[in-house]
């Protein structure tokens, strides 16, 4: 097991250094190549000191260094990764436990209607509603939280997390009871019902603990959309985190920010896969 | 009273209702989609206007809230917000589709042409590309394009295109792969058919079924891809609503209708793009259903 784990972290570090190659290369087809920028990455003086000079400065954020701002952006996407794992998962179990009911698809009901409207726009609706209604600060840099124990900083992170995982939570819901209401319906099912099985002891004695391999491959399957919707998310509510940074780096051309945040998050997805091809192997060994 | 043979356009249009009543599903989604395509495309051009104009705030603003006249209120140039919404959705429709079907189109020439040749190593690389290409955010990949070519709409539309292509190879190749223990596929071997035959006529039609369910499932993320980049200001001078929502979020004290009517707009017209894209999901049994990027 420890043997299998640690062959496979040798090939998530393969994975990151081919990650950052494959970013450098995007960057360079995408600015020299597509675009009409002589800046190239393997210049030195593509780098500057100060990037965002001649970049408009939209808010007051900018201050905090990229080790902040990835801790920032690591804490939302903790709560929303937190949030659609207990809920998709919790509520995709529930709905295929009562498929009768065809339960599901009205789990997924309000968590689909949420993920139908651009996440950038149910911000700037909040924003409008705490300015106006609440009389409260709007964007996240109005009233900058430095203590990440204050209810500000917690309410910032709240609204990114919950609106991230909307559009994820509903997925799982419905991904999870498909999964094993196909495992319900097995031949073996059938023949232990008649055996005289009553429906808990074969659900989750039986079906459940079969999909639990399957179930366990879907752990890491929204993390890589989930940090694509973190970066508009951010910068629509100004917040300080890795994915505002990137936005303002694309804008700016600043490939020192763009290449960081990129192999954070590509990082972050390969190190998810380790975790998950981990798991798969303790519980169905004989992968 | 003797048996009285029908005549021959009698017969004809028998057959032709027995076989619109077989298609009833396909056909009532397929006028859903046409419905509201057409509904997005015949709107009011004239009065939307077009290019950067649109965005113009005049040194006096002509905005006025929702009334009889205008029932999204107007812009800050006057524009009204009702018609330009829905141009604005119109171009992400029409975006969205010409992408989604381009990769697509795209995976399923390539899955296509692997399940030719037999190779279960192609198949392994193709599976790996695709993997390989989802360990970032697509978004990601979607925004230093859009950024490094300044918005480009060839760059764009190509560039997206090929990267779903590359992203859903992969659960293409799938497809054809399951295909290969499927009993008709046993049957027509047993039959003597040979490996080429096999998959132009057993394999594809059935695995284009299914990408066609991949498809529709896909327009509506590419059309909130879309509106988000415009929304950055990375899809040029585009008129759309994710940039609407932008410019109407500097003055959403003053005119808060500005930024609020193009998200409900966006928001009803990717509701009924996805609710469709469920449906022929369902109607081509598209299970599992296709990853998001």
């Amino acid at each position: 097991m420890i043997k299998y784990s640690l062959r496979r972290l040798l090939v998530a570090i393969v994975r990151i250094s081919g990650l950052a190659v494959g970013i450098i290369l995007l960057i360079e087809l995408s600015f020299c190549v597509l675009g009409d920028s002589d800046k190239h990455v393997w210049l030195a003086g593509s780098f500057p000191d100060s990037p965002f000079s001649e970049l408009d400065a939209v808010t007051s954020n900018g201050d905090s260094s990229l080790l902040t701002k990835i801790g920032n952006s690591s804490l939302v996407l903790a709560t929303a990764y937190l949030l659609v794992l207990l809920i998709g998962f919790g509520w995709g179990v529930l709905g295929a436990r009562f498929r009768r009911f065809r339960l599901p698809p009205i789990l997924a009901f309000l968590f689909s209607t949420l993920s139908c409207a651009p996440g950038f726009w149910l911000i700037i609706m909040l924003v409008q509603q705490s300015v106006l209604g609440w009389s409260r600060p709007g964007y996240a840099d109005e009233l900058i939280a430095k203590d990440a124990s204050s209810i500000l900083y917690i309410w910032h992170v709240a609204v990114l997390g919950i609106l991230i995982a909307s559009g994820w939570i509903s997925w799982q819901i419905l991904t999870v009871s498909e999964l094993i209401q196909k495992e319900a319906s097995s031949p073996y099912v059938q023949a232990l019902f008649m055996r005289g099985y009553s429906d808990e002891s074969i659900f989750y004695g039986n079906v459940f603990q079969r999909t639990l391999p399957a179930l366990t491959r879907l752990i890491d399957k929204p993390l890589a959309p989930m940090l694509g919707v973190l970066i508009a998310l951010e910068w629509a509510f100004h917040f300080d985190g890795a994915g505002y940074y990137l936005v303002k780096s694309a804008l700016a051309g600043h490939y020192g920010g763009i290449l960081f945040v990129g192999i954070w998050m590509g990082a972050t997805v390969v190190v998810m896969k380790w975790v998950r091809e981990t798991l798969v192997r303790m519980v169905d060994p004989g992968v | 009273m003797a048996n009285k043979k029908r005549s021959k356009v009698a017969r004809w249009g028998a057959d032709l209702s027995a076989k619109l009543y077989q298609r009833r599903n396909a056909i009532s989604l397929v006028s859903g989609y046409l419905a509201v395509f057409f509904w997005l495309l015949f709107g009011n051009v004239e009065t939307a206007g077009t290019g950067e104009s649109v965005y113009e705030t005049p040194g006096v603003p002509q905005w006025s809230p929702p009334a009889r006249g205008h029932i999204f209120g107007t812009t800050a140039s006057g524009i009204d917000l009702f018609d330009i919404s829905r141009l604005g959705m119109a171009t992400s429709a029409a975006f969205a589709i010409t992408v989604s079907a381009l990769g697509v189109g795209f995976a399923l020439l390539s899955g296509w042409l692997i399940a030719f040749t037999s190779g279960a190593e192609n198949l392994r690389l193709a599976a790996r590309v695709s993997e390989g290409f989802g360990l970032v955010p697509s978004f990601f990949i979607f925004l230093v394009l859009a950024a490094g070519s300044e918005g480009d709409p060839t760059v764009i539309l190509v560039g997206f295109s090929i990267l779903i292509g590359l992203l859903y190879m992969g659960q293409v190749h799938s497809l054809f792969e399951e295909r290969k223990s499927g009993g008709d596929v046993t049957a027509g071997l047993a039959l003597g058919m040979s490996r080429t035959s096999i998959v132009w006529k057993r394999d594809l039609p059935a695995v284009a079924k299914k990408c066609f369910g991949i498809f529709t499932v896909l327009v509506p993320l590419v059309m909130l891809s879309e509106l988000t980049l415009s929304f950055l200001g990375l899809m040029g001078d585009r008129i759309s609503c994710g940039r609407l929502i932008a410019e109407g979020s500097a003055v959403m004290v003053e005119a808060p209708w500005v930024s609020f009517y193009p998200g409900i707009m966006a928001t009803v017209v990717i509701s009924i793009f996805a609710v469709l894209g469920w449906c022929v999901s369902g109607v081509c049994k598209c299970k599992p259903m296709p990853r998001a990027f």
